[in-house]
Parts: C-alpha cells; sequence; structure tokens
C-alpha cells in the first residue's frame, strides 16, 4: 500500500480530522500564550523590585516543570479545584481540549516573555534617553519608540516558539485530545500497522515546519536587513520541550 | 503532602527498585544526564558534515537536523518505540528505548549548539594556528574545540535541565520514570491526587531550576570572558 493509497482512504479522513484538531489547538494556543506573553513582561516592567522577583520566579518556575505535567495537572488535578458549577459547564464542553489549551498556552507563555523580555532589553538606553529629551513622555517612548524596535527583534524567535508550541500540542495526546498523534496512534491500533500513520503524521510537522522556517528566514531577511545599526538580535532562549 | 513523602518517598524516589527495575526520579537523572553525555559526542559528529565544505555533505547533515528538529519528541519516541523493534528485530525496554530518542534527538540540538559555538570565535583564532603550523584537526582539536566548548557550556547546562523534562514524556510509553511513577502514586490515592501531581511539579521544578540558575550565572561569566578576550589589548 503506497502513501496515496493510504491516505486517501478512511485513515487520511481520520488524520485530516487530526490535523485540525492539531491546527485548532495551535491556533487557540498561539493567540493565547502571546497574550499571557505580554502581561507577564509588562507586569515585569513593574518598578517595584518585589514584582519584578515574583513574576520572574513565576516564570522560571513554569518553565522548570515538563508540559507533560502542566498538561496532566490541569486535566486531572484542576478541576477538582473549581466550584461545582464551573465544573459542571466545563464538563458539559471539550474538557480535554480546553485543559489542554490552558495548559499549553500557560507554558508557551512563559517562554514567550522570556523572549519579549530580551527583545525589550536588546534595545540600547541610548534609544529612550533621546526620545525622553526629544519630549516624549514615558510611555509614549515605551509605546512609539521601545516596542516597535523590540518587536521587530522579537518576531523570529515568536516565530520559532510557534514552531515549538505546534509540536507540543502533541503531547495533548496523553489526555486523549484527538490530534494529529493521537489519530496516528488509533490507526495503528486498528491496524497493526505503525509506518504509514506515523510517516503520515512525520510528513505534515516537517511541512508546517518548514513553512514557518521559510516565513522566519523571509522576514530576518526584509524586516532585520535594513537596520544600519549592527544586528542585535537576543541571545536565543533555550527552545521547550 | 508530608504524609505521602514519608509514606511513599522511596517509592518516589527510585521506583519499585530492587524488585523491579531502577524507576522514579533516579530514572528521570539518570535517563537526562547519560541521555546528555551520550548526546555530545553525537552532536560533536554531526557537526562535522554540518560545517563541511563540500555542499551536498553539508545540504544532507542540515536535512536531517531540520528533520529531527521539526518533528514532536513525542512523535520520535513512538518511532523509535514500535519501528525500531520492526526494523532491526530487537525490541528494547521503554527506558532503553527513551534514551535512544533523547540521545538523537539532542544530538541534533547540540550539533547546532557545537557549529554556533564554533562560528562564534574569531577567525584569527584558526589563521593563527594554521600559520603556526598546526594541521587542521590539530587546529580543530587544541585551539577551536577548548574555546568553543567554554562558550557553548552555559546553552549545554540548560540543554540538561530541557532533557530532565523531556525525559517525562516516557510516561507515555510505559518507561517508570519520574512522571509515571508519581502517575501511578495518584491512581492509588484518589483522594489526595491533586497534592501527589503537586509534589511532581516541585521535584522538576528542584531539579531544573538551579540548572537555570547555573545557566545564567554561566551566561554571564562566558560573556565577560569573551568580552575580555576579543577587545584590542592597548
Amino acid at each position: 500500500m503506497t502513501l496515496i493509497e493510504f491516505l486517501s482512504g478512511r485513515y487520511g479522513e481520520l488524520l485530516l480530522k487530526g490535523l485540525i484538531v492539531t491546527l485548532q489547538l495551535s491556533g487557540v494556543t498561539l493567540a493565547a500564550s502571546f497574550v499571557i506573553g505580554v502581561v507577564l513582561t509588562l507586569i515585569r516592567l513593574s518598578p517595584l523590585w518585589i514584582v519584578q522577583q515574583a513574576v520572574g520566579l513565576l516564570v522560571d518556575a513554569i518553565r522548570s516543570v515538563p508540559l507533560l505535567v502542566h498538561v496532566i495537572f490541569w486535566y486531572f488535578g484542576a478541576p477538582e479545584l473549581l466550584p461545582d458549577g464551573l465544573r459542571m459547564w466545563l464538563y458539559a464542553r471539550d474538557v480535554n481540549f480546553i485543559c489542554a489549551a490552558v495548559a499549553i498556552s500557560i507554558y508557551a507563555g512563559a517562554f514567550i516573555s522570556e523572549d519579549l523580555r530580551s527583545g525589550l532589553r536588546s534595545i540600547p538606553r541610548g534609544q529612550s534617553e533621546a526620545s525622553l529629551s526629544l519630549g516624549f513622555s514615558g510611555f509614549e517612548t515605551f509605546r512609539y519608540i521601545i516596542l516597535p524596535q523590540a518587536f521587530r527583534i522579537t518576531v523570529p524567535p515568536l516565530l520559532g516558539q510557534a514552531m515549538t508550541l505546534t509540536k507540543n500540542t502533541s503531547i495533548a495526546l496523553m489526555i486523549g485530545v484527538p490530534e494529529l498523534v493521537y489519530q496516528a496512534r488509533r490507526i495503528q491500533d486498528i491496524t497493526y500497522e505503525p509506518l504509514m500513520p506515523y510517516a503520515s503524521a512525520t510528513l505534515v510537522y516537517v511541512v508546517i515546519c518548514a513553512l514557518l522556517t521559510l516565513a522566519s528566514r523571509a522576514y530576518s531577511r526584509t524586516a532585520l536587513s535594513h537596520r544600519t545599526e549592527p544586528e542585535r538580535t537576543p541571545a536565543t532562549r533555550e527552545q521547550s520541550a | 503532602m508530608i504524609e505521602i513523602l514519608q509514606t511513599y518517598g522511596m517509592q518516589l524516589l527510585i521506583g519499585g527498585f530492587p524488585h523491579t527495575p531502577l524507576g522514579g526520579l533516579a530514572l528521570t537523572v539518570i535517563l537526562a544526564v547519560s541521555g546528555l553525555v551520550l548526546a555530545m559526542p553525537v552532536g560533536l559528529l554531526m557537526a562535522v558534515p554540518l560545517r563541511s565544505r563540500f555542499r551536498p555533505v553539508k545540504a544532507l547533515a542540515e536535512l536531517i537536523v531540520f528533520y529531527i528538529r521539526s518533528v514532536p519528541l513525542l512523535l520520535h519516541v513512538l518511532w523509535v518505540y514500535f519501528l525500531m523493534p520492526a526494523i532491526i528485530g530487537v525490541s528494547f525496554p521503554p527506558a532503553i528505548t527513551m534514551l535512544i530518542t533523547l540521545v538523537l534527538f539532542n544530538g541534533a540540538y547540540i550539533s547546532k549548539i557545537v557549529v554556533a559555538g564554533i562560528d562564534a570565535l574569531p577567525r584569527g583564532q584558526t589563521e593563527a594556528a594554521l600559520s603556526l603550523g598546526f594541521g587542521r584537526v590539530q587546529t580543530m582539536r587544541h585551539i577551536i574545540l577548548p574555546q568553543a566548548l567554554r562558550n557553548m557550556l552555559p546553552s549545554l547546562v540548560s540543554q540538561l535541565s530541557l532533557l530532565i523534562k523531556e525525559t517525562a514524556l516516557g510516561a507515555a510509553i510505559g518507561a517508570t520514570e519520574a512522571t509515571q511513577t508519581f502517575l501511578d502514586l495518584a491512581d492509588n490515592l484518589p483522594g489526595q491526587a491533586i497534592q501527589v501531581y503537586a509534589l511532581l511539579a516541585l521535584a522538576y521544578f528542584a531539579l531544573c531550576y538551579p540548572l537555570l540558575l547555573i545557566g545564567r550565572r554561566l551566561e554571564r561569566c562566558v560573556g565577560k570572558a569573551q568580552k575580555i578576550a576579543t577587545e584590542p589589548a592597548s
């Protein structure tokens, strides 16, 4: 049986369903983790030392625990702590998907906030000093001078995080979210033949990552190459796994 | 929580050992450390074709590394777990399967770290060594690698904490490392499951957070050392 034959049958349909769930999960968590990352970064800009340290420790703690453990905690543990009404509401919905999304968003959010922070830090102090002395207020300086530059520098690492996040959604299979690898495994359970389903799933991930890599390269070429100053990409954070 | 630790602490630490193969947190640490130690030579070896001046070799190496990095670790684990036996006819216990996967997976990441570490060194180092009469291999062995390895140290420390986290996926194939052991315990203590999960998270935090701090400190030291080394002597 060739890959084409395999994919055009009902197994292809199952894998397609899995792919859709993977993309949904990736999309939702990408958006949510970006918001979480931005919020964490903003809180960390607080002038209060204790707030900075507390959020820093929280981010480090989130990053120190494997994603699988986050997922397990949010699926098996957290619903127990919810009030009854909320729990019923949750269980009436797609509880596996929601819990996986929450766990992955928080985990990826911590990594994204690190990327954003090192992006902000890579802007030389002269920029804010110059802008302040030109009469911009503190907020205006941040909004119009620092943020646009920092964002531009942070896009490539963020695309890297998007790639990692897409791969990480596969961990949701451990709590029964029917994403791509889950479907591949299910097909293997039906056919007792691992090669085709795993090869198809692998191919999909390779294509997704190739697209994101190309996007990142194209971005670096166009957006970052016009800078007159020497390149100051932030130190790459370790990949989340 | 204290009670759970008092009653089941040993089980969480080493699994059912000596009645069953070693498990629990001990297995997690062993898998991670041996994974890193074995992935180092793999990474160094993979770095050679990555820096090859012969284009097809370089392209092939890039392709392999890209493949390894673009597929989720969980899928790699399943490949090794289900297809290794089919291909070579020998099936390994889950812990060994996990180790093989971790070594190959991290080898690819480390090879990138190695290449970045070598490329970060000023060209003058190679040129000076060559003009002093060192051969290509000698230059690499005595001049470039020692310096590159020092620069790579922070990345390698964070790689170890990544490995510790990655071993958790052993639970997917039934390797009795920390996550699997804690999950089994949570099944046996239905009322206290959430405390067991909290303990599990704490255990990983206790393992990885110090590594994170050490990595950060090393990064600062290496950064400073590099700054001094590359500043022109006046």
